[in-house]
């Protein structure tokens, strides 16, 4: 192949989209005008485009639409799902708050995790012994660590409402 | 059964189309026969988008899927005092090209293309294998501005790029192409 040819060839996507300067553009078709190869290319160039807007495709199948329609469907969030984790937590917050005996019960409890503190840091050190958790403090762990768990769900739903929501 | 003439007229019916927007925003607030709209108005293109660049059928039904599944979710990213289909198709080309890297590149294979399609000339094999042998960066913008017939300025919004960026990936598509085409004849 010569290489005006090559040359040619290369300027030919760009010839095709109109983006070559005028004199160059001029000289580029004089050469298809003799060049059957050149020309072959440049035909082949031109078609290219209307022969991938040709192509067909299948029709799309009944099910998609179904399919779609489904997920969605599954990913609504209706009131009786976003508002009765509220209710577990509310059930929640007060079987702890009754459990620590109201402000004076968590003032207890707030001296006692201190203290418990305390002596973790001694028993670190060697100076005192392990403080052993009393069985009430589990259970409040149990409910707080179940308040927390809701309440991060509870979250996640609203988050997935997003500005809809408001 | 699918007529390239069916596609044509969808191309030519779906540019600035008031009836999206409309659409959109009813399906923004919650509607859900608003979004089924949206659905039957686009699934059509979306397919054959889908189909064209995974060359499965099933993964263009997944694909297609996941894009109106993810249009649902983000809905309310959509600013309705925008035009509907530039947002729509970069939402689009992002799960196209997202959802392949996610997928293991599976060899191409065209048993059943000439059967799925009605029309399919017999030159257009080879065009359809050059097509899926070409990137993921240089197949979308071609099936978007030739298959689907998106405009160059919402073909590089839709994925983030230059309109010279868009044009460029153009020029080596097709000369790509070409050269494909001549080494399969």
């Amino acid at each position: 192949m010569a290489a005006i040819c090559i040359q040619v060839r290369a300027q030919l996507e760009a010839l095709i989209d109109g983006e070559v300067a005028t004199d160059l553009d001029a000289r580029l078709r004089a050469h298809l005008a003799d060049c059957p190869g050149c020309r072959a290319h440049h035909a082949e160039a031109t078609s290219l485009p209307a022969r991938i807007g040709a192509l067909g495709s299948p029709e799309p199948p009944a099910a998609l639409l179904d399919g779609i329609l489904r997920r969605v469907q599954g990913e609504k969030i209706g009131p009786l799902h976003l508002w009765g984790p509220l209710v577990v937590e509310l059930l929640l917050a007060v079987v702890a708050v009754w459990y620590v005996s109201g402000l004076q019960g968590l003032s207890l409890l707030v001296q006692r995790t201190a203290s418990d503190v305390g002596s973790l840091i001694g028993w670190g050190a060697g100076l005192s012994e392990l403080p052993a958790p009393a069985a009430g403090d589990v259970f409040l762990l149990l409910v707080c660590g179940l308040l927390m768990v809701t309440t991060l769900y509870h979250l996640t739903l609203l988050a997935r409402l997003g500005p809809r929501f408001s | 059964m699918q007529a390239d003439g069916t596609l044509a007229a969808l191309r030519a019916q779906s540019t600035g189309d008031p009836d999206s927007e409309a659409l959109a925003r009813a399906a923004r607030g919650g509607d859900l026969d608003a979004f089924e709209g949206l659905v039957r108005r686009y699934q059509r293109r979306v397919y054959a988008l889908a189909y064209q660049h995974l060359r499965d059928p099933d993964e263009a039904q997944d694909l297609a899927q996941e894009v109106f599944v993810r249009l649902y979710r983000n809905l309310d990213r959509y600013d309705p005092s925008r035009p509907f289909q530039p947002w729509f198709w970069r939402l689009a080309v992002n799960v196209a090209a997202t959802y392949r890297r996610h997928r293991p590149a599976a060899a191409v294979e065209l048993p059943d293309v000439a059967a799925a399609v009605e029309t399919a000339p017999e030159e257009s094999l080879p065009l359809e294998r050059a097509l899926a042998d070409l990137s993921d960066d240089l197949r979308l913008p071609v099936l978007l501005h030739y298959y689907l017939d998106l405009p160059l300025d919402e073909i590089a919004l839709s994925m983030g790029l230059s309109l010279s960026a868009v044009k460029s990936r153009l020029h080596r598509a097709r000369a790509l192409l070409r050269r494909l085409l001549v080494e399969e004849e």
